[in-house]
Order: C-alpha cells, then structure tokens, then sequence
C-alpha cells in the first residue's frame, strides 16, 4: 500500500519536476484575442489528460493556429462592436451562440437549431456589442449535447467602459471589484468514451445520453498540468495554464466559467473570497454596487453559467506563528505598495489593567474589527514609546472576545510567564493612550519541527515554515517552490473531479501559491 | 360558475363547485375542491419505444397523462381539498411540497415510511386531502407521496399555481401571461421492471440503478416535428413556472437574452436575479420573468446539463424547446380567428423572413411565408382555434 502510494507520488512528482521547475513562467495576466474582428476556426485535435490519455477533441482556434481546448479567450471592451468569423473545418456543421450577449446579427450560413451555422468548409459570422462588462462565455448551438462535450466552448471576458489596467476593476469604478491580479478558471468535464466513438466515425453511437464523466478540467488541462507554463509547447492544444499567484495584501480576480455541464463546487484554502457578480450580472441591489456580494470558502459554479470570486487579500494573519519569521522589535512587513498588513485589528485600552487583571476594555466600536469567536493574540503598548516595534516593556497576550459581555470586553485567556513570557504588568489608559493591537508580529514558531528523518514532504515545501525563506530539504526533496512562497489548494471540492480516470490526484486542482514581495508576477 | 360560501375561521370551507381539472393558460375557474384520478397508460417516446407509465386524470377512466393536468387555486381561496381515485396496482398518495397539509397521517409499514401521507387504496380505493393555503402563493409540485422512488419515475407528478392576485405572482410580480415547464425524466427499463412485476425481485431490486433514457418538458421531448411552447405575444412579460420532476438536476437557460428569477420554492426574493442558467434541482420551482422579443419569433429554450437527447439517438432532443409567440394568432388576442385571416390574406406569398427571425405567416417556422403556411393557418383556424399547442 505506502509503496504504490509512494511510487504514485514518485511517479506524479517526477512529471512535476518537469513542469513546476519552470513556474517562473506562470501567466498572471489572461491570454486571449480581442476585436474588432475575430477570426475563429473550428477543427479537431487531441488533448492530453494527467494519466497520459489522448483525448480526441473538437474545438475553436485562431485562425493560423491549432483548435484549442477551451477555445481562444475572447477579451472584449464594453460598448465596442465585434464581428466573429467562424470558418468549419469540421464534417459537421457547427455555429456559435454568445450567453449573455443581445442583439447578435449573424450572417451568412444555414438556418440551424438556434442560429446561423456553417456548414462542413463554410462560415458563418456573428456581429454584436458588449453592453455591459463581466465574465461569460461562448459554445456551440449546434447539436450543442454533443458539440459543447467534445470542446467547442470558450471564455469571453468584457472590459468595462471605464477599464484602467493600472486599476483595474471586473465592472466598473465604484462597483467593489477592484483587484491586482486576474485568473481564469475554465471548468469542463468529458466522458470520453464518447470522443471515441466520435474519433471513429461511429456517430450513430456518439451519445450524450449515458454520460458519465472521467476527466475534470481547469482551462483545459487536468492537474497536474494545469500548473505546466501557459503555451507549453508539449500542450498544443492546451494553451493555458491555472496557476493563481499574488503576494501578501493583494486582490485576485478569479472568474470562473462553467463549461461542461456539470456544476462545480469551487474551494480555495487560505481564505474566503466574496462572489461579486454571477452570469456577469453584479450581485447588487441597486445595479451600482456588490452589495448582495457574498462571502464563502466554496463557490459553486453552473454549467451555463459565470462568476466572478474577488480572494480576499492574504496577509498569513492567524497562521499562529509570525509567517515572516520576524521578531517583535523587526520592522512590520509591507505589501508591493508600502501598506503594512500584519495588523488585524488596533483599538485603544479603555480600562485601567493591573498586572493580575483578567479583561480588557477596549473602545467599543473599534473593538468590532477584533475576531469575533475565537482566541487571538494582541500586543499592547504605549503610544509615547512611538510603535509596538519601539514598545521597551509590551505585554503579549492571548485574548478572546467576552461571552454575553458588554461590547468591547475581552477575556485575557494567558498572559504573563503563560504567554511568551513577558512580565505582566499594570497598564494605565490615562496617562498616554495604551493601544492593543491584534497580530501575530513576533510570535514565534509554536512547535520544534521534527527532525528531518521524521517527516514526509508535501512537493510545495520549501524547507520553511516562513514566507520566502528555504530551509534544508534531504536530497531529492524540493526544487518545485522556486521563491519559497506558501501554496494554497484550489479545487473542486467533489472529490472525484480531482481525479484522471481513477488516478489521485488529477482533474480540478491547482495550487495558489503566495509569493514573497519583490517576486516578479507578470 | 361557481358559488362561493364564506365561512368564518372555520379551517375546511366547503365549497359548491365544478369538479375538474383546469386547463393551461386563460381559463381558470374559481377553484378548491378536485378530484384527480390515478392510472395506467402507455406513452410513446420519440424514438418509438413505448415506455409504460403510471398518472393522472381529471376524468374517470382516463386518459391519463404524465404530467398532471395542472392544478389552479384562485388567489385569495384559503383551502384546497383533493380527492385521489385511486386506479393503480399499487396504493399511492399526493403530496405538495410547500403546501401545509392539515390531514397528514404518513404511513409505516415494515417498519418504515411507505407514504408521507393517507394512500388511495389500489384498485379504486380513494381519499381525500385536505391543504390549508391561506396567504399562499406560488408554483407547487403535486406528486405521489408514495414509494417515491418508484412511482414518480413511473410518472406521478403534475404542476400547480396559486396566484397572489390577477396576474400577480406574488406581491409586486406581475405577468401578461404564464406557462409551466415541468421537466421530467424516464427510465424505460424501470417502468418496465414496474409493469411486468419484477420490480422488487431480484432481476431488478429496487431504483438504485436508475439512468434515465428520455428528457421531457411538459411530457414532450424534442424532436424535428415538435411543436413550440407556445409562450405569449411579442413584447409581454411572459412568467416562466419551472418544475423538476425528475432525480437529475437541470438547468434550464435561453438563447439571446436573461431570466429575471423572483421567487424560488413558491418563496419571493428579496431581490430578484437576473440569470443565464438556472439550478433547477429535483423537486424545485423557480418563477422567472422573460419579456418576449418585439417580432414574431421565438426564443430557445436549452438544458445546459446537456439533456437535449432521445434515448440513443444521435441529434437534438430532450429538454430542448423553443418557447414561441403563436404564429398563427396575429393580432394577438387568443384565437386563430377571421381578423387574422384578413391580416394573412394581404401578405404576399413567398415571403421570406429575416435570417433567423421567422415572420408573421410563417406558421411553420421554416423561415418564409407560403401556401404550406397559409393551409396549416386554415386548418387551425378551422379546427383549433386557439393558441394552444397539441396535448
């Protein structure tokens, strides 16, 4: 059993080291084609899933280049026309049909099922203009059951009007879809048995109807090749890579789209993320903000339909440990920006504390942003000594909002020779502020880290439990976490769909990985 | 006509009324007290296979369908009673979800739950249910509360609706017109198993190798000949009632344009949504407000869980429907009448529609008006009348 398991690993880290020594190469920005005029071809290929299975697909390509699995991103700019070009290069006819979009003119081709299609060597062309930004998505209307399962589908971004790539936002200033970094997440499934029938002419047999699923996909690619480069030249018809990258403090866009006809549950590690906009539709009362954006650690995603997930910001803010191996009196870290980001909360002591104390009064509206159910650590200080990094004589302590006290009351759980020992002492809020700060600067790592012989090595493992720093690995080990960020699973959480045809791990997985400040992230 | 009596707090009214079944859209009678009845019947799919199914009747006798004949509580009544006949091999029972019913007497035997409510003995037996809908609104499921896992995919489900007010969903919802989208799903080899006795034996234990064939919008899949869900005039506010009847989640979209979602499980939104694809789980009702477009043409309806297939045949089938502004009712009143016929006369022959758009005449949607629309357009107005697609 802990061989095979130890051989699958081998065998999986050895594909890997192949792909990941190159994740410098990570595309942080969303590849795709733009307007005013798009030329697409629609023909047929193979992909390759995780397990080495060869899948035989249809799907849209560039004209020039080869079809693609999903088809080109197309990135679009509120307010301006587009005309799409469909050439077919397939034996059967195909068309293209835009969710989310109005008013679409095609011309040229036949009259199919639910537009204008092109027959075998012909074309079709669809003329509209994006009214209002978002995320969405294009498939085929043509005998969609079979067509959208053999890959004739893609995503279709829409820039808003006001769209600064300085600052950008998913909907527009104002709306609360600011973010620094954008992904794709294509989400697709494929049962193919039925490519194969398709592969062999056998189309009276190419049947929707038994479906049954054997490969997930993230852009195309099930893991772990989702986190192979984008444009890998090994993946021809799989040109995108899923590989969510930030550094502390910073905002991504994760717009998702459900391509395949099965929904999703999308779960990231590391944090919540607020949904904002679904089926490009801000989530609003009022249509001028996310004010009906919802917060969750699973999002689910409709085959048919779009969201767009804002992460929340990682600041490593309740690991337990200072993430960046600081001592109290060290500097606190900054973002990309200058924005320091180690704090959770700051209040100002509003009761006279003697050094046997057992609760803390703090002011009672900032008291609000303090965690709300569970213990935290907080440092507190004297204004006068100018910072909680110059503080002479802090106090640590662990701290956890009074139940059924007043507002603003906390319970001192340790403090003292309990906790980091330092000397308690009185704390006099009159003379001078006396601040509580929330955060876990300076605290140090909890445990002794076994020694190495004792461990097992997840592949991200830097040899350190702090951001951006290597520890030693035994040889072998390492290699994959080039600048020793800290790597988060992004998944389906349907368990099975992170599999390749009974194969662990495979299909809807990537890794979100923090990159310390200063890594470059195109 | 009906005579309605008052009654006080009284929990039961009675009421003095026809007894039936209410046909779909326009003709509603003021209603409380129905009578269904349960039985078999053979229903032929798409491809030719006959599947034996189990449903209901708002005759004695039959014909039974499956879907139900749906069921309209006028707004503002506060009781509905249904008695079930029952014509089955089987004991069977109804139940609505969401509805309180004030009767509820689930029953056990072997030590488990057979019906959540009072059965209708087999072979004739029957009874009467009795649901409190005070205040109530919204679009309901009525289902066999009985075996479920055998007799709904036999085909023991029908719609039901009860407005907040005329042409009033619920406060502050309003529509021109309405139309049900019941989705369902059938397994011919458990009907099968069903009808010649081996269901509970050994050759076929019980539903747990249920993999259903065939996908069904109001009883009907898709095919080249289908009709379309005829769905209002050009430019009204058409409410879409979907229901699933069915084990698989659906999720029904259009082509071209948004649904306004309002309410979900007969319960308003706070705010209503507009969606691309909806998460039609099974046993779920979402009400949804579409505008049909100006011109005379149709809007597709998908599945984008991609059950748009007929058994194993290759092509567009299942759940897939266009849902049309009647064609052969031009001026929009109801009726395929002599003002429409005046209307027609003055086109000329040979008209062909804009790509894509099919045009006033074309009747038969296949993109020009000409004298295979004009016969179909004489024949309806002399047989049919109405607006109301084929049963």
């Amino acid at each position: 059993m802990m061989h095979n398991t130890l051989k699958i690993l081998g065998t999986f880290c050895l594909a890997a080291v192949l792909l990941l020594a190159l994740g410098s190469g990570a595309q942080a920005k969303i590849p795709g084609v733009s307007g005013p005029v798009i030329n697409l071809v629609a023909s047929d290929g193979h992909i390759l899933a995780g397990d080495g299975q060869t899948i035989y697909m249809w799907g849209f390509g560039e004209q020039g280049k080869l079809m693609q699995y999903p088809g080109p991103t197309m990135i679009l700019n509120q307010g301006e026309a587009v005309t799409v070009n469909l050439q077919n290069n397939l034996t059967v006819p195909v068309s293209i049909i835009f969710p989310g979009q109005a008013d679409i003119v095609a011309t040229g081709g036949t009259q199919g099922l639910v537009t204008m299609e092109a027959v075998p060597g012909g074309s079709v062309s669809y003329s509209f203009t994006p009214a209002t930004p978002g995320t969405y998505m294009y498939q085929s209307g043509t005998n969609p059951a079979l067509q959208i399962e053999m890959g004739l589908m893609g995503a279709l971004i829409v820039r808003p009007a006001d769209f600064d790539p300085v600052n950008p936002t998913a909907y527009g200033a104002g709306t609360g879809t600011e973010y620094d970094y954008e992904f794709l997440f294509f989400n697709s499934e494929v049962d193919h048995r039925i490519h194969e029938m398709v592969e062999f002419g056998n189309m009276a047999e190419a049947n929707e109807t038994p479906f049954f699923p054997y490969y997930w996909f993230y852009n195309g690619r099930t893991a772990p090749d989702t986190w192979a480069p984008a444009g890998a030249p090994w993946f021809p018809h799989q040109p995108y890579d899923t590989q969510p990258r930030i550094h502390p403090n910073e905002k991504m866009l994760l717009r998702h789209v459900g391509g395949g006809r099965d929904p999703h549950p999308f779960h990231h590690h590391g944090n919540n993320s607020t949904k904002v906009a679904a089926d490009g539709k801000l989530l609003s009362s009022n249509g001028t903000a996310a004010d009906l954006a919802e917060s969750r650690f699973t999002h689910t995603v409709l085959p048919g339909g779009t969201m767009d997930l804002i992460f929340d910001p990682w600041i490593g803010a309740e690991l337990g440990w200072d993430v960046h191996g600081h001592l109290r009196t060290d500097p606190l870290a900054t973002d990309e920006e200058g924005t320091s980001y180690e704090i959770i909360a700051e209040a100002g002591l509003t009761n006279a504390l003697t050094d046997t104390g057992t609760t803390l009064q703090l002011d009672p509206v900032l008291a609000d942003e303090f965690p709300h159910n569970r213990p935290f650590r907080a440092i507190l200080w004297n204004q006068a000594s100018g910072s909680l990094t110059a503080e002479a004589s802090p106090e640590m302590m662990l701290l956890r909002r009074k139940h059924g006290g007043a507002i603003g009351e906390f319970d001192i759980l340790k403090r003292g020779t309990d906790y980091e020992s330092h000397p308690a002492r009185s704390w006099d809020p009159g003379a001078g502020a006396v601040v509580v700060t929330a955060t876990y600067h300076g605290a140090g790592f909890p445990v002794l880290l076994p020694d190495q012989k004792d461990l097992t090595f997840g592949f991200m493992y830097s040899g350190s439990p702090f951001l951006g720093a290597m520890g030693s690995l035994p040889v072998g080990e390492g290699g994959f976490n080039v600048n020793n960020g800290l790597a988060f699973m992004f998944h389906s959480h349907n368990e099975k769909e992170m599999t390749n045809n009974d194969i662990f791990p495979g299909g809807m997985m990537s890794m979100m990985i923090v990159e310390p400040k200063g890594t470059v992230i195109e | 006509m009906s005579i309605r009596y008052k009654t006080g707090r009284c929990a039961a009214l009675l009421l003095t009324l026809l007894a039936g079944i209410v046909l779909l859209a326009g003709e509603a009678r003021a209603l409380t007290q129905v009578t269904i009845y349960a039985g078999q019947f053979d229903k032929t799919m798409a491809d030719g296979t006959i599947v034996p199914m189990w449903g209901y009747s708002k005759t004695a006798g039959g014909p039974y369908k499956s879907p139900g004949d749906p069921i309209v509580v006028p707004s503002g009544e506060t009781s509905l009673e249904i008695t079930l006949v029952n014509t089955l091999p089987e004991d069977t029972s109804i139940v609505i979800p969401g509805l309180n019913s004030t009767t509820m007497t689930p029953d056990f035997r072997n030590g488990r739950v057979f019906s959540f409510d009072a059965v209708a003995a087999a072979n004739g037996g029957s009874t009467t249910y009795a649901y409190d809908v005070t205040g109530v609104s919204g679009t309901f499921l009525y289902l066999s509360g009985a075996h479920i896992s055998k007799q709904i995919p036999m085909g023991l489900y029908g719609p039901m609706k009860k407005d907040f007010a005329a042409n009033t969903a619920y406060d502050g919802v309003s529509y021109d017109r309405d139309v049900f989208l019941l989705y369902s799903e059938i397994d011919p080899e458990l009907n099968q198993a069903v009808a010649d006795g081996s269901f509970g034996t050994p050759a076929y234990p019980s539903s747990i190798d249920y993999e259903p064939r065939y996908f069904l919008i109001n009883g009907k899949s898709f095919s080249p000949t289908s009709q379309s869900t005829r769905t209002g005039q050009p430019g009204e506010d058409v409410l879409l009632r979907f229901l699933n009847a069915g084990t698989e989640m659906h999720a029904p979209t259009l082509v071209g344009r948004y649904m306004t979602v309002h309410a979900m499980d007969a319960k308003p939104l706070p705010y209503a949504k507009q969606l691309l694809a909806l998460e039609l789980s099974p046993q779920k009702t979402f009400d949804a407000v579409v505008t049909m477009p100006n011109a005379q043409a149709r809007v597709p309806l998908m599945e984008r869980r991609l059950h748009m297939t007929n058994g194993s045949q290759p092509g567009n089938g299942g759940m897939f429907t266009y849902l049309s502004v009647c064609p052969a009712d031009i001026d929009g009143n109801g009726a395929i009448d002599r003002n429409d016929m005046l209307t027609l006369a003055q086109l000329p022959l040979g008209t062909v529609c804009e790509e894509g758009i099919p045009c006033i005449g074309d009747v038969n949607y296949d993109g020009v008006y000409n004298q295979t629309d004009l016969s179909l357009f004489l024949t309806m107005m002399r047989s049919v009348r109405t607006c109301q697609t084929t049963p």
